[in-house]
Protein backbone atom coordinates (compact mmCIF):
# COMPACT_ATOMS: atom_id res chain seq x y z
CA UNK A 1 0.00 0.00 0.00
CA UNK A 2 2.66 2.55 0.62
CA UNK A 3 4.69 1.70 -2.07
CA UNK A 4 1.06 3.98 -4.37
CA UNK A 5 2.45 6.82 -2.58
CA UNK A 6 5.41 7.43 -5.18
CA UNK A 7 2.61 7.17 -7.68
CA UNK A 8 0.39 10.51 -6.40
CA UNK A 9 3.89 12.70 -5.57
CA UNK A 10 4.90 12.07 -9.34
CA UNK A 11 3.67 15.57 -10.28
CA UNK A 12 -0.32 15.13 -9.68
CA UNK A 13 -2.45 18.27 -9.28
CA UNK A 14 -4.81 17.30 -6.93
CA UNK A 15 -4.08 18.40 -3.69
CA UNK A 16 -2.01 16.68 -0.75
CA UNK A 17 -2.80 18.97 2.20
CA UNK A 18 -4.94 21.83 3.07
CA UNK A 19 -2.95 23.68 6.05
CA UNK A 20 -3.91 26.56 8.32
CA UNK A 21 -6.00 27.47 4.51
CA UNK A 22 -3.53 26.95 2.26
CA UNK A 23 -3.75 23.82 -0.26
CA UNK A 24 -0.16 22.27 -1.61
CA UNK A 25 -0.46 19.57 -4.54
CA UNK A 26 0.65 16.38 -4.79
CA UNK A 27 3.77 18.06 -6.94
CA UNK A 28 4.58 20.52 -4.20
CA UNK A 29 4.78 17.75 -1.63
CA UNK A 30 6.81 15.12 -4.28
CA UNK A 31 9.70 17.98 -4.63
CA UNK A 32 9.86 17.93 -0.51
CA UNK A 33 9.70 14.03 -0.11
CA UNK A 34 12.24 13.66 -2.58
CA UNK A 35 14.60 15.90 -1.31
CA UNK A 36 14.02 14.22 2.45
CA UNK A 37 14.27 10.86 1.04
CA UNK A 38 17.59 11.41 -0.77
CA UNK A 39 19.08 13.16 2.38
CA UNK A 40 17.77 9.66 4.04
CA UNK A 41 19.76 7.54 1.34
CA UNK A 42 22.82 9.58 2.15
CA UNK A 43 22.29 9.27 5.88
CA UNK A 44 22.07 5.27 5.76
CA UNK A 45 23.39 4.81 9.36
CA UNK A 46 20.31 6.76 10.24
CA UNK A 47 18.00 4.33 11.45
CA UNK A 48 15.74 6.31 13.50
CA UNK A 49 15.04 9.68 13.23
CA UNK A 50 12.86 12.71 15.75
CA UNK A 51 10.96 14.61 14.37
CA UNK A 52 9.90 18.05 15.98
CA UNK A 53 5.90 17.84 16.14
CA UNK A 54 4.46 20.96 13.75
CA UNK A 55 1.86 21.58 11.22
CA UNK A 56 3.08 22.30 8.35
CA UNK A 57 4.15 20.37 4.99
CA UNK A 58 7.67 20.02 5.76
CA UNK A 59 6.80 18.24 8.74
CA UNK A 60 4.41 15.75 6.50
CA UNK A 61 7.22 15.83 3.92
CA UNK A 62 9.56 14.45 6.07
CA UNK A 63 7.02 11.90 7.90
CA UNK A 64 6.21 10.29 4.16
CA UNK A 65 9.95 10.28 3.12
CA UNK A 66 10.86 8.30 6.30
CA UNK A 67 8.13 5.77 5.66
CA UNK A 68 9.21 5.32 1.95
CA UNK A 69 12.91 4.79 3.45
CA UNK A 70 14.22 2.39 5.48
CA UNK A 71 14.71 4.17 8.41
CA UNK A 72 11.59 5.34 10.87
CA UNK A 73 10.45 7.88 12.72
CA UNK A 74 9.87 9.33 16.57
CA UNK A 75 7.23 12.47 17.13
CA UNK A 76 8.36 14.69 19.82
CA UNK A 77 6.34 17.17 20.98
CA UNK A 78 8.20 19.99 22.36
CA UNK A 79 5.48 21.33 24.29
CA UNK A 80 5.99 18.22 26.72
CA UNK A 81 7.92 18.62 29.90
CA UNK A 82 11.45 18.50 28.59
CA UNK A 83 12.54 15.47 30.74
CA UNK A 84 9.91 13.03 29.22
CA UNK A 85 11.25 14.07 26.13
CA UNK A 86 14.37 13.35 27.14
CA UNK A 87 13.08 9.71 28.75
CA UNK A 88 11.05 9.17 25.04
CA UNK A 89 14.66 9.85 22.65
CA UNK A 90 16.98 7.93 25.00
CA UNK A 91 14.08 4.89 25.17
CA UNK A 92 14.02 4.99 21.56
CA UNK A 93 17.52 5.37 20.94
CA UNK A 94 17.37 8.58 19.33
CA UNK A 95 20.63 9.76 17.74
CA UNK A 96 19.37 12.66 15.37
CA UNK A 97 16.16 14.92 15.08
CA UNK A 98 14.81 16.91 11.82
CA UNK A 99 12.88 20.23 12.77
CA UNK A 100 10.65 22.85 10.25
CA UNK A 101 11.17 25.21 13.01
CA UNK A 102 15.00 25.97 13.27
CA UNK A 103 14.49 27.50 16.73
CA UNK A 104 13.89 24.34 18.10
CA UNK A 105 17.54 23.44 18.18
CA UNK A 106 17.72 24.83 21.39
CA UNK A 107 14.67 22.75 23.02
CA UNK A 108 14.94 19.49 21.53
CA UNK A 109 16.82 17.00 24.16
CA UNK A 110 20.55 18.30 24.24
CA UNK A 111 22.12 14.93 23.49
CA UNK A 112 20.37 14.94 19.61
CA UNK A 113 22.35 16.02 16.93
CA UNK A 114 19.67 18.98 15.01
CA UNK A 115 19.12 19.33 11.29
CA UNK A 116 16.51 22.08 10.44
CA UNK A 117 14.91 20.95 7.46
CA UNK A 118 15.41 23.82 5.51
CA UNK A 119 19.26 23.20 5.41
CA UNK A 120 18.60 19.91 3.74
CA UNK A 121 19.65 20.50 0.27
CA UNK A 122 17.78 20.41 -2.67
CA UNK A 123 17.62 17.41 -4.99
CA UNK A 124 18.79 18.15 -8.69
CA UNK A 125 18.61 14.32 -10.85
CA UNK A 126 15.68 12.81 -10.85
CA UNK A 127 14.83 10.09 -8.22
CA UNK A 128 13.29 7.09 -8.00
CA UNK A 129 11.71 5.59 -4.65
CA UNK A 130 12.58 1.89 -4.07
CA UNK A 131 10.87 -0.40 -1.58
CA UNK A 132 12.03 -0.30 2.10
CA UNK A 133 12.62 -3.31 3.94
CA UNK A 134 9.45 -4.68 5.55
CA UNK A 135 11.33 -5.39 9.02
CA UNK A 136 12.72 -1.83 9.49
CA UNK A 137 10.88 0.87 11.70
CA UNK A 138 8.48 3.13 10.30
CA UNK A 139 7.21 4.63 14.00
CA UNK A 140 8.15 4.19 17.57
CA UNK A 141 5.17 5.72 19.42
CA UNK A 142 5.18 6.04 23.16
CA UNK A 143 2.39 5.46 25.02
CA UNK A 144 1.48 6.10 28.99
CA UNK A 145 3.35 3.61 31.04
CA UNK A 146 2.39 2.53 34.64
CA UNK A 147 5.75 2.03 35.89
CA UNK A 148 6.02 6.29 35.53
CA UNK A 149 7.64 6.25 32.37
CA UNK A 150 6.40 6.07 29.20
CA UNK A 151 6.95 3.03 26.74
CA UNK A 152 7.80 2.46 23.07
CA UNK A 153 5.73 0.70 20.91
CA UNK A 154 7.85 -0.47 17.79
CA UNK A 155 6.20 -0.90 14.29
CA UNK A 156 7.38 -1.93 10.98
CA UNK A 157 6.79 -1.51 7.84
CA UNK A 158 5.18 -4.51 7.40
CA UNK A 159 3.09 -4.06 9.97
CA UNK A 160 1.92 -0.52 8.59
CA UNK A 161 1.24 -2.08 5.46
CA UNK A 162 -0.94 -5.05 6.73
CA UNK A 163 -2.81 -2.26 8.86
CA UNK A 164 -3.73 -0.40 5.32
CA UNK A 165 -4.52 -3.90 3.07
CA UNK A 166 -6.83 -4.52 6.21
CA UNK A 167 -8.45 -1.16 5.78
CA UNK A 168 -8.70 -1.01 2.13
CA UNK A 169 -10.11 -4.94 2.39
CA UNK A 170 -12.69 -4.45 5.02
CA UNK A 171 -13.68 -2.34 3.11
CA UNK A 172 -13.72 0.92 4.12
CA UNK A 173 -13.46 3.12 0.63
CA UNK A 174 -11.24 6.05 -0.22
CA UNK A 175 -10.45 7.54 -3.22
CA UNK A 176 -8.42 10.42 -4.74
CA UNK A 177 -11.45 12.59 -4.46
CA UNK A 178 -11.31 12.29 -0.72
CA UNK A 179 -11.16 15.20 1.46
CA UNK A 180 -10.16 13.90 4.37
CA UNK A 181 -9.89 15.27 8.42
CA UNK A 182 -6.79 14.41 10.17
CA UNK A 183 -7.29 15.62 13.84
CA UNK A 184 -5.01 14.04 15.60
CA UNK A 185 -1.46 14.75 17.26
CA UNK A 186 1.46 13.19 15.25
CA UNK A 187 2.17 11.45 18.80
CA UNK A 188 -1.00 9.40 18.67
CA UNK A 189 -1.53 6.48 16.20
CA UNK A 190 -5.06 7.75 14.63
CA UNK A 191 -2.35 10.76 12.88
CA UNK A 192 -0.75 7.17 11.24
CA UNK A 193 -3.88 6.02 9.57
CA UNK A 194 -4.81 9.61 8.80
CA UNK A 195 -2.23 10.58 7.49
CA UNK A 196 -0.87 7.32 5.27
CA UNK A 197 -4.03 5.67 3.95
CA UNK A 198 -5.05 8.79 2.45
CA UNK A 199 -1.79 9.29 0.49
CA UNK A 200 -1.82 6.02 -0.39
CA UNK A 201 -5.20 6.92 -2.13
CA UNK A 202 -3.99 10.29 -3.34
CA UNK A 203 -7.06 12.15 -1.30
CA UNK A 204 -6.76 15.40 0.40
CA UNK A 205 -5.63 15.97 3.96
CA UNK A 206 -7.08 18.50 6.09
CA UNK A 207 -4.98 19.22 9.04
CA UNK A 208 -5.78 20.87 12.17
CA UNK A 209 -3.94 24.13 13.98
CA UNK A 210 -2.90 22.83 17.18
CA UNK A 211 -2.60 26.57 18.34
CA UNK A 212 -6.40 26.34 18.55
CA UNK A 213 -9.04 24.57 20.41
CA UNK A 214 -9.04 21.42 18.84
CA UNK A 215 -12.96 20.89 18.23
CA UNK A 216 -13.63 24.81 17.19
CA UNK A 217 -10.71 24.09 14.64
CA UNK A 218 -12.43 20.70 13.59
CA UNK A 219 -15.71 22.70 13.43
CA UNK A 220 -14.53 25.35 11.28
CA UNK A 221 -12.78 22.60 8.88
CA UNK A 222 -15.90 21.23 8.48
CA UNK A 223 -17.65 24.18 8.09
CA UNK A 224 -15.40 25.44 5.51
CA UNK A 225 -14.98 22.46 3.27
CA UNK A 226 -16.99 19.82 1.91
CA UNK A 227 -14.82 16.81 3.69
CA UNK A 228 -15.99 13.44 3.01
CA UNK A 229 -13.85 11.41 5.26
CA UNK A 230 -14.24 12.23 9.09
CA UNK A 231 -12.70 10.23 11.78
CA UNK A 232 -12.93 11.98 15.27
CA UNK A 233 -12.64 10.09 18.87
CA UNK A 234 -16.11 10.53 20.78
CA UNK A 235 -15.31 13.08 23.41
CA UNK A 236 -15.60 15.51 19.92
CA UNK A 237 -18.79 14.62 19.12
CA UNK A 238 -19.65 15.81 22.93
CA UNK A 239 -17.40 18.92 22.85
CA UNK A 240 -19.23 19.90 19.73
CA UNK A 241 -22.86 19.39 20.91
CA UNK A 242 -23.63 22.64 21.58
CA UNK A 243 -22.71 23.48 18.09
CA UNK A 244 -24.38 20.52 16.59
CA UNK A 245 -28.12 21.97 15.78
CA UNK A 246 -26.04 24.22 13.66
CA UNK A 247 -23.38 21.74 11.49
CA UNK A 248 -25.20 20.22 8.20
CA UNK A 249 -22.94 18.32 6.89
CA UNK A 250 -24.25 16.71 4.14
CA UNK A 251 -21.08 15.77 2.71
CA UNK A 252 -19.72 13.30 4.45
CA UNK A 253 -19.82 9.77 3.46
CA UNK A 254 -17.72 8.26 5.72
CA UNK A 255 -17.62 9.10 9.52
CA UNK A 256 -15.04 6.88 12.16
CA UNK A 257 -15.40 7.10 15.55
CA UNK A 258 -12.82 5.43 17.72
CA UNK A 259 -9.88 5.74 20.13
CA UNK A 260 -12.23 5.06 22.81
CA UNK A 261 -15.76 3.63 23.77
CA UNK A 262 -18.28 5.17 21.55
CA UNK A 263 -21.63 5.17 22.92
CA UNK A 264 -24.65 5.12 20.82
CA UNK A 265 -26.56 8.27 22.53
CA UNK A 266 -23.51 9.70 21.68
CA UNK A 267 -23.58 8.85 18.12
CA UNK A 268 -27.28 9.84 18.17
CA UNK A 269 -26.69 13.37 19.06
CA UNK A 270 -24.61 14.20 15.32
CA UNK A 271 -26.38 11.47 13.40
CA UNK A 272 -28.76 14.44 12.02
CA UNK A 273 -25.82 16.51 10.98
CA UNK A 274 -24.29 13.85 8.54
CA UNK A 275 -27.18 12.15 7.14
CA UNK A 276 -25.51 10.70 3.98
CA UNK A 277 -22.64 8.79 5.77
CA UNK A 278 -21.65 5.52 6.74
CA UNK A 279 -20.74 5.18 10.24
CA UNK A 280 -18.00 3.03 11.52
CA UNK A 281 -16.43 2.14 15.05
CA UNK A 282 -12.78 1.48 15.12
CA UNK A 283 -10.72 -0.33 17.76
CA UNK A 284 -7.29 -1.22 17.92
CA UNK A 285 -4.42 -1.01 20.50
CA UNK A 286 -1.33 0.88 19.36
CA UNK A 287 0.95 -2.38 19.27
CA UNK A 288 -1.21 -3.91 16.95
CA UNK A 289 -1.05 -0.70 14.44
CA UNK A 290 -3.94 1.55 15.15
CA UNK A 291 -6.54 -0.79 14.23
CA UNK A 292 -7.78 -4.40 14.29
CA UNK A 293 -11.60 -4.66 14.52
CA UNK A 294 -14.34 -2.62 12.29
CA UNK A 295 -18.17 -2.33 12.86
CA UNK A 296 -20.39 -0.64 10.60
CA UNK A 297 -23.51 0.75 12.32
CA UNK A 298 -26.37 -0.78 11.07
CA UNK A 299 -29.79 -1.00 11.67
CA UNK A 300 -29.38 -3.21 14.46
CA UNK A 301 -27.24 -1.76 16.18
CA UNK A 302 -29.78 -1.25 18.95
CA UNK A 303 -30.03 -5.29 19.86
CA UNK A 304 -26.22 -5.45 20.20
CA UNK A 305 -25.70 -2.60 22.93
CA UNK A 306 -23.66 -3.11 25.80
CA UNK A 307 -24.43 -0.14 28.75
CA UNK A 308 -24.78 1.95 25.80
CA UNK A 309 -21.79 1.07 23.98
CA UNK A 310 -22.22 -0.03 20.37
CA UNK A 311 -19.59 -3.19 19.06
CA UNK A 312 -16.40 -2.62 18.14
CA UNK A 313 -17.02 -5.69 15.77
CA UNK A 314 -15.43 -7.70 13.44
CA UNK A 315 -11.83 -8.97 13.28
CA UNK A 316 -10.26 -6.97 10.19
CA UNK A 317 -8.93 -9.04 7.16
CA UNK A 318 -5.76 -10.89 8.73
CA UNK A 319 -6.13 -9.97 12.18
CA UNK A 320 -6.09 -13.58 14.66
CA UNK A 321 -8.02 -12.91 17.98
CA UNK A 322 -8.90 -15.01 20.81
CA UNK A 323 -10.69 -14.56 24.00
CA UNK A 324 -8.97 -15.88 26.84
CA UNK A 325 -11.09 -16.37 30.25
CA UNK A 326 -8.85 -17.63 33.30
CA UNK A 327 -6.13 -19.30 30.95
CA UNK A 328 -8.72 -20.68 28.74
CA UNK A 329 -9.94 -20.04 25.05
CA UNK A 330 -13.52 -18.90 24.86
CA UNK A 331 -15.17 -20.10 21.81
CA UNK A 332 -18.94 -19.20 22.84
CA UNK A 333 -21.08 -16.42 22.48
CA UNK A 334 -21.85 -13.88 25.33
CA UNK A 335 -18.85 -14.89 27.68
CA UNK A 336 -16.59 -12.33 28.57
CA UNK A 337 -12.60 -12.41 28.54
CA UNK A 338 -9.70 -11.04 27.91
CA UNK A 339 -8.87 -10.49 24.06
CA UNK A 340 -5.68 -11.05 22.81
CA UNK A 341 -4.70 -9.95 19.22
CA UNK A 342 -2.21 -11.38 16.85
CA UNK A 343 -1.17 -11.26 13.38
CA UNK A 344 0.93 -8.97 11.06
CA UNK A 345 -0.07 -6.45 12.21
CA UNK A 346 1.39 -7.17 15.54
CA UNK A 347 4.44 -5.12 17.01
CA UNK A 348 7.44 -7.08 17.57
CA UNK A 349 7.21 -5.24 21.10
CA UNK A 350 8.42 -2.51 23.13
CA UNK A 351 11.94 -0.97 23.30
CA UNK A 352 14.35 -1.85 25.76
CA UNK A 353 11.26 -3.55 27.98
CA UNK A 354 12.08 -7.43 28.20
CA UNK A 355 9.95 -8.36 31.18
CA UNK A 356 7.08 -6.44 29.57
CA UNK A 357 7.79 -8.13 26.24
CA UNK A 358 7.75 -11.38 28.41
CA UNK A 359 4.68 -11.12 30.21
CA UNK A 360 2.21 -9.00 27.25
CA UNK A 361 2.81 -10.99 24.57
CA UNK A 362 1.98 -14.66 24.79
CA UNK A 363 1.97 -17.63 22.11
CA UNK A 364 -1.42 -19.94 22.28
CA UNK A 365 -2.39 -22.30 19.65
CA UNK A 366 -3.78 -20.89 16.16
CA UNK A 367 -5.17 -23.34 13.77
CA UNK A 368 -2.35 -25.91 15.07
CA UNK A 369 0.42 -23.49 15.47
CA UNK A 370 1.94 -21.59 18.19
CA UNK A 371 1.02 -17.34 17.47
CA UNK A 372 1.98 -15.33 19.27
CA UNK A 373 -0.35 -12.74 20.84
CA UNK A 374 -0.92 -9.51 22.61
CA UNK A 375 -3.04 -9.18 25.81
CA UNK A 376 -4.65 -6.18 25.32
CA UNK A 377 -6.03 -5.86 28.98
CA UNK A 378 -9.26 -5.03 27.32
CA UNK A 379 -12.40 -7.51 28.38
CA UNK A 380 -14.53 -8.15 25.85
CA UNK A 381 -17.44 -10.79 24.71
CA UNK A 382 -18.43 -11.87 20.82
CA UNK A 383 -22.65 -11.46 21.16
CA UNK A 384 -24.77 -13.25 18.66
CA UNK A 385 -24.39 -11.57 15.82
CA UNK A 386 -20.54 -12.43 15.77
CA UNK A 387 -19.71 -8.55 16.92
CA UNK A 388 -17.18 -8.00 19.24
CA UNK A 389 -18.57 -6.12 22.70
CA UNK A 390 -16.46 -3.74 24.73
CA UNK A 391 -16.93 -4.39 28.38
CA UNK A 392 -13.97 -2.58 30.01
CA UNK A 393 -10.58 -2.88 31.00
CA UNK A 394 -8.62 -5.22 33.60
CA UNK A 395 -6.66 -3.02 34.95
CA UNK A 396 -6.63 1.18 35.47
CA UNK A 397 -5.83 2.21 31.89
CA UNK A 398 -8.07 5.02 30.43
CA UNK A 399 -8.69 7.00 27.76
CA UNK A 400 -8.70 10.86 27.68
CA UNK A 401 -10.27 12.80 24.84
CA UNK A 402 -8.36 9.48 22.89
CA UNK A 403 -5.30 9.36 24.73
CA UNK A 404 -4.50 6.20 26.04
CA UNK A 405 -3.34 6.77 29.82
CA UNK A 406 -2.39 4.77 32.59
CA UNK A 407 -3.53 6.61 35.92
CA UNK A 408 -0.86 4.55 37.73
CA UNK A 409 1.79 7.42 35.82
CA UNK A 410 -0.33 9.81 37.14
CA UNK A 411 -0.23 8.60 40.88
CA UNK A 412 3.51 8.08 40.44
CA UNK A 413 5.05 11.56 39.75
CA UNK A 414 2.08 12.67 42.22
CA UNK A 415 3.60 10.61 44.95
CA UNK A 416 7.10 11.86 44.14
CA UNK A 417 6.12 15.18 45.35
CA UNK A 418 3.78 14.72 48.22
CA UNK A 419 5.25 11.70 49.87
CA UNK A 420 1.65 10.36 50.42
CA UNK A 421 -1.12 8.73 49.12
CA UNK A 422 -2.40 9.86 45.64
CA UNK A 423 -4.96 8.28 43.85
CA UNK A 424 -6.10 8.86 39.97
CA UNK A 425 -9.86 8.84 38.89
CA UNK A 426 -11.88 9.86 35.25
CA UNK A 427 -15.13 11.08 35.37
CA UNK A 428 -17.52 11.32 32.76
CA UNK A 429 -19.27 14.16 32.55
CA UNK A 430 -21.74 14.75 29.58
CA UNK A 431 -19.73 12.40 27.48
CA UNK A 432 -16.71 14.72 28.05
CA UNK A 433 -13.73 12.62 30.67
CA UNK A 434 -12.25 14.61 33.29
CA UNK A 435 -9.34 13.47 35.45
CA UNK A 436 -9.21 13.98 39.34
CA UNK A 437 -6.25 13.88 41.22
CA UNK A 438 -7.04 13.12 45.39
CA UNK A 439 -4.15 13.07 48.13
CA UNK A 440 -4.40 12.30 51.46
CA UNK A 441 -3.49 14.74 53.88
CA UNK A 442 -1.04 17.02 51.59
CA UNK A 443 0.09 19.92 53.81
CA UNK A 444 1.22 22.04 50.79
CA UNK A 445 -0.59 23.92 48.21
CA UNK A 446 -2.18 22.02 45.45
CA UNK A 447 -0.54 24.51 42.67
CA UNK A 448 2.97 22.62 43.71
CA UNK A 449 1.45 19.53 42.64
CA UNK A 450 0.05 20.83 39.42
CA UNK A 451 3.34 22.29 38.92
CA UNK A 452 5.19 19.48 39.43
CA UNK A 453 2.71 17.34 37.31
CA UNK A 454 3.13 19.89 34.44
CA UNK A 455 6.85 19.54 34.38
CA UNK A 456 6.72 15.69 34.09
CA UNK A 457 3.76 14.59 32.00
CA UNK A 458 1.90 15.81 28.79
CA UNK A 459 -1.02 18.34 29.38
CA UNK A 460 -3.71 15.54 29.15
CA UNK A 461 -2.13 13.62 32.24
CA UNK A 462 -1.80 16.63 34.15
CA UNK A 463 -5.52 16.81 36.38
CA UNK A 464 -8.04 18.99 35.81
CA UNK A 465 -8.15 19.34 39.70
CA UNK A 466 -6.75 18.40 42.65
CA UNK A 467 -9.16 16.69 45.85
CA UNK A 468 -6.55 17.06 49.24
CA UNK A 469 -8.64 14.96 51.92
CA UNK A 470 -7.42 14.33 55.56
CA UNK A 471 -7.86 10.64 55.08
CA UNK A 472 -9.06 8.24 52.12
CA UNK A 473 -12.07 6.73 53.07
CA UNK A 474 -11.72 2.88 53.38
CA UNK A 475 -13.77 0.16 53.21
CA UNK A 476 -14.67 -2.74 55.80
CA UNK A 477 -11.50 -4.88 54.57
CA UNK A 478 -9.42 -1.81 55.11
CA UNK A 479 -9.11 -0.54 51.47
CA UNK A 480 -9.78 2.66 49.87
CA UNK A 481 -12.92 3.02 49.05
CA UNK A 482 -12.68 4.03 45.49
CA UNK A 483 -16.92 4.39 45.20
CA UNK A 484 -16.58 6.79 48.04
CA UNK A 485 -13.52 8.72 46.75
CA UNK A 486 -15.55 8.64 43.36
CA UNK A 487 -18.50 10.37 45.46
CA UNK A 488 -15.88 13.28 46.41
CA UNK A 489 -15.70 14.94 43.27
CA UNK A 490 -17.55 18.29 42.50
CA UNK A 491 -17.82 18.72 46.44
CA UNK A 492 -16.31 21.83 47.75
CA UNK A 493 -12.97 21.02 48.78
CA UNK A 494 -11.32 23.98 49.40
CA UNK A 495 -12.68 23.73 52.77
CA UNK A 496 -10.56 19.96 53.09
CA UNK A 497 -7.21 21.90 52.06
CA UNK A 498 -7.35 24.10 54.74
CA UNK B 1 -17.86 50.33 23.75
CA UNK B 2 -14.32 50.71 23.06
CA UNK B 3 -11.42 48.05 22.87
CA UNK B 4 -10.06 49.37 26.23
CA UNK B 5 -13.56 48.83 28.15
CA UNK B 6 -13.86 45.18 26.50
CA UNK B 7 -10.48 44.06 27.28
CA UNK B 8 -11.54 45.53 30.58
CA UNK B 9 -15.19 43.32 30.88
CA UNK B 10 -13.43 40.21 28.75
CA UNK B 11 -11.12 39.78 31.65
CA UNK B 12 -13.41 39.65 34.54
CA UNK B 13 -15.75 37.52 32.53
CA UNK B 14 -12.66 35.19 32.03
CA UNK B 15 -11.56 35.54 36.14
CA UNK B 16 -15.12 34.66 37.25
CA UNK B 17 -15.40 31.38 34.56
CA UNK B 18 -11.76 30.30 35.64
CA UNK B 19 -11.59 31.39 39.28
CA UNK B 20 -7.88 32.83 38.81
CA UNK B 21 -6.60 36.13 37.20
CA UNK B 22 -2.77 34.79 36.28
CA UNK B 23 -3.20 36.60 33.35
CA UNK B 24 -2.86 39.66 31.34
CA UNK B 25 -5.01 39.78 28.35
CA UNK B 26 -4.59 41.83 25.28
CA UNK B 27 -5.54 41.61 21.51
CA UNK B 28 -3.35 39.17 20.80
CA UNK B 29 -3.73 36.55 23.79
CA UNK B 30 -5.35 33.29 22.72
CA UNK B 31 -6.98 30.12 23.99
CA UNK B 32 -3.66 29.01 24.37
CA UNK B 33 -1.99 32.05 26.33
CA UNK B 34 -4.25 31.21 29.44
CA UNK B 35 -3.99 28.92 31.87
CA UNK B 36 -7.37 26.38 32.20
CA UNK B 37 -8.82 27.82 28.83
CA UNK B 38 -9.27 24.63 27.24
CA UNK B 39 -11.48 22.46 25.33
CA UNK B 40 -13.26 21.70 28.33
CA UNK B 41 -13.90 25.15 29.68
CA UNK B 42 -14.19 27.30 25.87
CA UNK B 43 -17.82 26.89 25.68
CA UNK B 44 -18.84 28.06 29.35
CA UNK B 45 -16.38 31.27 28.54
CA UNK B 46 -18.01 32.02 25.06
CA UNK B 47 -21.87 31.14 26.77
CA UNK B 48 -20.18 33.79 29.46
CA UNK B 49 -19.34 36.17 27.27
CA UNK B 50 -22.51 36.08 25.11
CA UNK B 51 -24.49 36.95 28.54
CA UNK B 52 -22.13 39.51 29.40
CA UNK B 53 -22.59 41.01 26.27
CA UNK B 54 -26.07 40.32 25.45
CA UNK B 55 -25.17 39.22 22.24
CA UNK B 56 -25.10 36.04 20.41
CA UNK B 57 -22.35 34.76 18.40
CA UNK B 58 -23.09 33.01 14.88
CA UNK B 59 -21.74 29.28 14.28
CA UNK B 60 -19.17 31.30 11.50
CA UNK B 61 -17.99 33.66 13.77
CA UNK B 62 -17.89 31.45 16.99
CA UNK B 63 -15.18 28.78 14.99
CA UNK B 64 -13.15 31.91 12.93
CA UNK B 65 -12.59 33.54 16.07
CA UNK B 66 -8.59 33.16 16.09
CA UNK B 67 -7.61 35.82 19.34
CA UNK B 68 -9.10 38.17 21.69
CA UNK B 69 -8.75 40.74 18.88
CA UNK B 70 -10.94 39.03 16.79
CA UNK B 71 -13.23 38.54 19.70
CA UNK B 72 -13.74 42.16 19.82
CA UNK B 73 -14.16 43.29 16.15
CA UNK B 74 -17.44 40.87 16.14
CA UNK B 75 -18.08 42.21 19.58
CA UNK B 76 -17.63 45.97 18.54
CA UNK B 77 -20.50 45.17 15.60
CA UNK B 78 -22.96 43.78 17.80
CA UNK B 79 -22.87 46.30 20.44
Amino acid sequence: MLNQIPRHLQGSKNTAFVINDKAYSYAELGVLTRQYYHYLLQHTEIKLIGISMHNDIYTYAFMTAVVLSNCGYVILNLNNPPERNNVIAQEAGLKHIVSSIADDTHTVPSFLEFTALDTIPRVQEPLSFTEPDPQSTAYILFTSGSTGKPKGVRITKQNLNAMLVAIRDIPIPISETDKVLQMFDLTFDGSVLMLFMPLCAGATVYTIDPAKIKYMDIARIMVTYPLTYVFVVPSIISLLKPLLALLHLPSITTFIVGAEATAKSRLDTIMPSIPNAAIWNLYGPTEATVCVMAYRLDANVDNELHNDLIPIGKPMPGVKHLIIAEGNVITACDVKGELFIGGEQLTDGYVNDEERNHNEFVYYDWNGTPERFYATGDIVYKNKFGNYMYCGRKDRQVKIQGNRIELTEIEYHARQITGGQAIAMVQDKDGVQRLHLFVEDYAGEKDTITQYLESHLPACMVPNDIINLKQFPATESDKTDMRKLYNEIGKDNGRQNE
Amino acid sequence: MNRAQLLQETTQVLIKVLKHSNFTLTERTTAKDVKGWDSLSHMVIMTAIEKHFGITFTLIEMVNLTDIGSMFDILQEKL
